[in-house]
């Protein structure tokens, strides 16, 4: 009998090690806060081929930080800093500049942690010192002096959600709004189009996909109050992208709106999902779209963000009782090396011709340059991996890679704008209940597209060489590393 | 539905114009090469001949169907299809028809192309095959091999272009 108590004992003992050993969910802590980001004006904004100084803000912009840690034995187990930024994209340098800031705040915190991304709005500061735009050096508030303020406010912000971190619950939300559409345009020549004419004999078909999912994560405190929503949305905020203005674009409504049904101090967080070729702006029956929105007494903007926030309404009002105080949460980061796309000597032609005329131009008048210099320098960047590919025939990118597992639900970021396909690969071989894929955290240049093969035989802006560090080839590695990542978290 | 309801139910109408096509299309059948013929007979075989295998007799049928096709191509090598396709105009939109179980892009097509404020594209108005794209085709299995198809591309264009002119001749 004594031998086979032993037995028992011996035998229980081994499977509590064999189950702590198992991913056990922990304790979740959250803080939040919202950063004013709004600059002072005037300003340079980015997006557009010519120079736009901004002269108004139109709304203020922000950037919205989450602060996700769980406790295991009253000990951080694991954590994710994750900050939206109504910003075209982070320039990395900026991402790191924004961490060297928060250890002044928070010695010795895990910055590799820290994630930034962009909603890809138009009417932003430019947040790059150099080689963008040819900027007037007075009376408009200066490229440096901006990511000064930013970096200060960010950074704040992130000391501050993490010191009020506390106990909360959280639960997952899925459902559906058409914000995003595909933007490429195939012809029955087999060229495509940016944005162009579908109402032609030519016009064949819509050249990708289009991802109408709307993913939402939303946060209780210990009292039961909604302090933060998560909505992801494969749609670039771009619906005013022309303005010579500040503009948050539909993520002002959005919030609003979302703010209306939870309270004004809730942070609502924007996560962009993979929409490279993905425009909040219609191709086809757009009259039809126009007369409803009319028949509302709604702005285009308004009618996005109605969209929006019904999903995100009835997405919570399914999901309210299923809360979860503990989760399973795992956050890796590591650096992906990407093959880079090659350079071919016609590209680097045809680049040489453009530059040299765009010069000419701007020399026989200054004022040509608000129009040229930015596509010149975007070409110049062309020569440059050019020259480069010179002496490393097999250049490789260096993409910070963040995979997150949240209870049921995985988070995973790039720094480009994908195209949709690679993400719904990515939400396709997932093994997550819900995976949110988030582009632009951080970027290597303005307007890093990763085209598809399609894309790439197609042409046309964001496919061609001048628009994508990596092409499909490096999308693919990006595609089975980020898998293999979420996947890992649920082992067989 | 029920929103869409609330937006337009204050801007019903009693005149509107009322027009009413219907055509027959000639749309050039997809052909059968001989490779797809002799599969389909290959298949068509080992069904009937295979006694453990629960053979559903519409397999059966599907891949005689490709062999006859063929057949008959031997006299009439340009073979048509011919789809009764209506168009009606009621007010700023417009139906149209077709037999087929056609595929996304060619309704996107139309609805593109389309002169109409609103296209309402009505698919399997008819005996219905499917109707696939160009690269659906290249791609293969289920709904794209030449067993589910008596058009193909070609006669999916044409199906387009017709559609569309009659549309488009509502508002000259």
């Amino acid at each position: 009998m004594k031998q086979f108590l032993k037995r028992i004992l011996v035998h229980s003992f081994f499977f509590t090690i064999a189950l702590s050993s198992v991913s056990a969910a922990d304790v979740l802590y959250v803080g939040c806060a919202t950063a004013d980001i709004t600059p002072a004006l005037p300003i340079a904004v980015t997006g557009q081929f010519n120079l736009r100084i901004a002269d108004k803000a139109e709304t203020p912009i922000s950037a919205s930080v989450l602060v996700l840690e769980t406790r295991k034995n009253g000990q951080t187990a694991d954590l994710a800093v994750m900050v939206s930024c109504d910003l075209l994209y982070i320039p990395v340098d900026l991402t790191e500049q924004v961490r060297k800031e928060v250890v002044k705040y928070l010695p010795g915190f895990d910055v590799t942690k820290i994630i930034l991304n962009a909603t890809h709005t138009h009417t932003a500061p430019v947040m790059k010192e150099e080689g963008e735009y040819s900027i007037p050096k007075e009376g408009v508030t200066q490229v440096s002096a901006y990511r000064l303020f930013f970096t200060n406010q960010v950074a704040k912000a992130i000391a501050d959600a993490w010191k009020k971190r506390d106990e909360a619950s959280v639960a997952w939300g899925f459902s559906y709004a058409v914000a995003g559409y595909n933007r490429r345009i195939a012809y029955s020549d087999g060229t495509s189009g940016m944005s162009s004419r579908t109402n032609l004999p030519e016009f064949q078909n819509l050249e990708g996909s289009e991802d109408h999912d709307i993913n939402t994560l939303f946060f209780w405190n210990k009292k039961g109050k909604v302090i933060a929503t998560v909505i992801g949305v494969a749609s670039p905020a771009q619906e005013v992208e022309g303005r010579s203005a500040v503009n948050a674009d539909f993520w002002h409504p959005v919030r609003e709106g979302i703010r209306k049904k939870f309270g004004s101090d809730v942070c609502v967080v924007a996560w962009l999902g993979a929409a490279g070729d993905l425009t909040p702006h219609m191709r086809y029956r757009q009259a039809a779209d126009d007369r409803m929105r009319e028949l509302r007494k709604l702005s285009r903007m308004d009618e996005l963000a109605r969209r929006i926030i019904s999903a995100v309404e009835e997405a919570y009002e399914t999901v309210r009782e299923d809360r979860h105080a503990t989760v399973v949460f795992e956050h890796k980061t590591e650096l992906l090396p990407l093959p880079e796309r090659l350079v071919t000597e016609k590209d680097y032609g045809e680049a040489r011709v453009f530059i040299t005329n765009a010069q000419s131009q701007i020399a026989a008048d200054p004022k040509a340059a608000d129009r040229v210099y930015r596509m010149m320098k975007w070409q110049q960047a062309t020569l440059d991996r050019y020259e480069r590919q010179k002496k490393n025939l097999k250049p490789i990118y260096n993409m910070e890679l963040h995979v997150i597992r949240l209870g049921d639900v995985a988070i995973c970021t790039n720094e480009f704008e994908l195209f949709s396909d690679y993400g719904i690969r990515i939400q396709s071989r997932s093994k997550a209940l819900q995976t949110f894929v988030i582009q632009l955290a951080g970027s290597p240049a303005w307007g890093a597209y990763l085209p598809t093969e399609k894309a790439v035989k197609g042409g046309a802006y964001s496919a061609v060489i001048h628009s994508s560090l990596i092409g499909p080839q490096g999308g693919q590695v990006l595609v089975d590393r980020t898998v293999e990542l979420i996947n890992g978290f649920w082992p067989e | 539905m029920i929103q869409t309801y609330e937006a337009v139910k204050s801007d019903s109408h009693k005149d509107l114009s009322v027009d009413h096509k219907v055509a027959t299309l000639h749309l050039p059948a997809r052909i059968v090469t001989k490779g797809e013929a002799d599969y389909a007979q290959k298949m068509r075989d080992e069904d009937l001949n295979d006694p453990k295998v629960a053979v559903p007799f519409s397999r059966i049928a599907w891949n005689k169907a490709v062999m006859d096709r063929f057949e008959s191509q031997k006299t009439i090598p340009k073979p048509i299809y011919e789809a009764e396709v209506h168009v009606v105009r009621i007010g700023d939109i417009v139906l149209c028809t077709n037999p087929f179980e056609l595929y996304t892009e060619y309704g996107i097509q139309m609805k593109a192309r389309s002169k109409a404020l609103q296209t309402f594209v009505l698919q399997l108005s008819g005996s219905g095959t499917y109707l696939p794209t160009k690269k659906a085709v290249g791609g293969g299995h289920y709904s794209a091999i030449v067993q589910s198809n008596l058009v193909g591309p070609e006669g999916g264009q044409v199906l387009v272009d017709r559609t569309i002119e009659m549309i488009n001749k509502f508002w000259p």
